[in-house]
């Protein structure tokens, strides 16, 4: 599984067309809304993580939503591990439920694994050190 | 039976380039392979090693007088409170203390760590005003190298093994132990287990005051029983306590150390703790401490604790090993299934034990014999009640 936070700006033409639905049944993406603020007659704003088996279906979906008039862009790719900070102390491993942080059970380091990463953002929090951020942007 | 070596023995060794140094983990092998008795013939030093949050840390400081001389009765370094309720321009920053402005974000331990790093720490200083101390308030900005004293003297270091953290609860909560997740989701150990100093010397028989260690680099004293030691908890059949249980207050100048092995560290919802790296070197005097230092994570047990409980006396969920800890998979009572991670480094441990290991062998470091012990029959209580209470 990997993913990427993504904002859609909608065209009004666009609005009423079912695109989280066809990113479902067409490209069997899992979409999960953040936020969405949609205005009538205006554009619409869309906050999301797209989750997907891999690479090439997560860009398929990316480049059916372009083709539909929707402007996309890439919020977040991945995990930001500062190896400067970070103390190989393994406290954000316990809270990374996908596999992304893991520690080398040979000699005890850190092992970023970002392709798995679906943004809990659940080991922001836990490292003490603040060696974790996500890449935006 | 085997012979007994002496400390000034295995110096002479240690100064001639000769003495026999390994890590609390080659000593286990080593043990293995060989037997107690030819280990505590072959062996001089063992290294053990700890890299992880000690919260009771702090460091005192001597700013020098200022012209016209104040006695700083309130001190802020990068608007962290020092405690300065001594005469007249020292001051004892505490680790955890967060900033004025920043709050958790930014505490003692970072001005430790800022200090540490070379970089200018800006004091600010008020008083009353005396006869003899007629100013009032003074700032500057000072590094490090402008101090005439910065020394580390930590309470409560070193704990002598850890219970492991868990939360029954239906919410995540923040706790010294980094979050945890509702509902058992993940569970947090501190402990470096069988490179633990105090869990390779159980009854602190080496280990005491005045006892040469590494502390942040540089070399460091045992300098007393740590707050809240507490020699008597459950033990096991090899001596091992069950829990918290040993601490230790050491000291050392800050001058000497290296960034590499203190850091400041936020808890997110906790507050501000320092991570320090502490080596301690255990003489190999006879075959009772070559048996201590064999000891391995299978043979140390912990309890899980839930931290969802508000009191002192939490309810456990069954104890553990640190070998189980450490495969990243523990089972509770009951048979559930909850990750494991761990708080403190092992690696940086690891490093220490290997770096000690490397001082002893090159000859810089010789052992001392403690001048006294810690205590083992020191008992720990809880806040005395009020009788209305
Ligand atoms: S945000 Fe952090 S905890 Fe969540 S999946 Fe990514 S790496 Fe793991
Ligand atoms: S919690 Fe932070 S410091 Fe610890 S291993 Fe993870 S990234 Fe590194």
């Amino acid at each position: 599984m990997i993913a990427r936070r993504i904002e859609l700006i909608f065209k009004p033409q666009a609005v009423s067309k079912p695109i989280t639905y066809y990113l479902v049944k067409k490209f069997e993406l899992i979409p999960n809304i953040l936020q969405a603020r949609i205005f009538p007659e205006e554009e619409g704003q869309l906050i999301m993580d797209l989750k997907g088996e891999t690479e090439q279906e997560l860009q398929a979906g990316i480049k059916y939503l372009a083709e539909e008039g929707v402007e996309v862009r890439v919020l977040a790719r991945s995990i930001i591990h500062n190896r400067e900070k970070c103390t190989d102390c393994g406290a954000c491993t316990g809270v990374c439920k996908t596999g992304a942080l893991t520690l080398n059970r040979e000699n005890w380091e850190l092992v970023l694994a970002d392709h798995k990463c679906l943004f809990c953002e659940m080991c922001l929090d836990a490292c003490p050190f603040q060696a974790l951020s996500l890449e935006t942007g | 039976m085997s012979r007994v070596k002496s400390y000034q023995e295995i110096n002479q060794r240690i100064k001639k380039g000769k003495a026999v140094v390994l890590t609390a983990e080659e000593m286990i092998d080593f043990v293995a392979e060989n037997g107690v008795s030819t280990a505590s013939e072959e062996v001089d030093v063992v290294t053990t090693a700890t890299f992880g949050a000690m919260c009771s840390s702090g460091a005192f400081f001597n700013f020098g007088h200022a012209d016209p001389p104040i006695r700083m009765e309130k001190v802020w370094l990068n608007d962290v409170p020092a405690y300065a309720g001594m005469a007249a321009v020292d001051a004892y920053l505490g680790a955890t203390e967060e900033s004025v402005d920043r709050g958790e974000e930014y505490g003692g331990a970072h001005v430790i760590e800022d200090l540490l790093q070379g970089k200018t720490v800006h004091l600010r200083a008020i008083a009353k005003g005396t006869d003899c101390y007629p100013r009032q308030e003074v700032e500057t900005d000072l590094t490090l190298a402008d101090l005439n004293q910065a020394y580390l003297f930590n309470p409560r270091n070193c704990y002598q093994n850890y219970s492991v953290a868990v939360n029954s609860s239906e919410q995540t909560i923040y706790t010294y132990m980094g979050p945890l997740a509702a509902n058992f989701g993940n569970a947090s150990y501190s402990s470096a287990g069988q490179l633990s100093p105090l869990l390779n010397d159980p009854y602190y028989r080496t280990i005491g005051i005045g006892t040469r260690v590494f502390l942040g680099g540089a070399n460091g004293y045992i300098a007393w029983e740590g707050t809240q030691h507490n020699p008597l908890v459950e033990r096991n059949e090899a001596g091992i306590p069950l829990g918290g249980a040993g601490t230790l207050a050491v000291i050392g100048d800050l001058k000497e150390m290296d960034p590499e092995y203190i850091s400041a560290a936020s808890i997110k919802n906790y507050g501000v703790t320092i991570y320090i790296g502490i080596g301690i070197p255990i003489p190999i005097l006879d075959q009772e401490m070559a048996r201590y230092t064999a000891v391995s994570d299978r043979d140390i047990y912990t309890d899980v604790v839930d931290y969802s409980v508000a009191a002192l006396k939490k309810p456990t969920y069954g104890r553990v090993n640190y070998q189980q800890l450490r495969s990243g998979k523990i089972v509770l009572t009951g048979g559930r299934e909850v990750t494991t991670a761990p708080l403190s480094s092992y690696k940086r441990a690891r490093q220490i034990a290997a770096e000690l290991k490397e001082r002893i062998s090159q000859g810089h470091f010789l052992l001392e014999k403690p001048v006294q012990g810690i205590s083992n029959s020191r008992t720990f209580r809880p806040l005395k009640k009020r009788k209305e209470d």
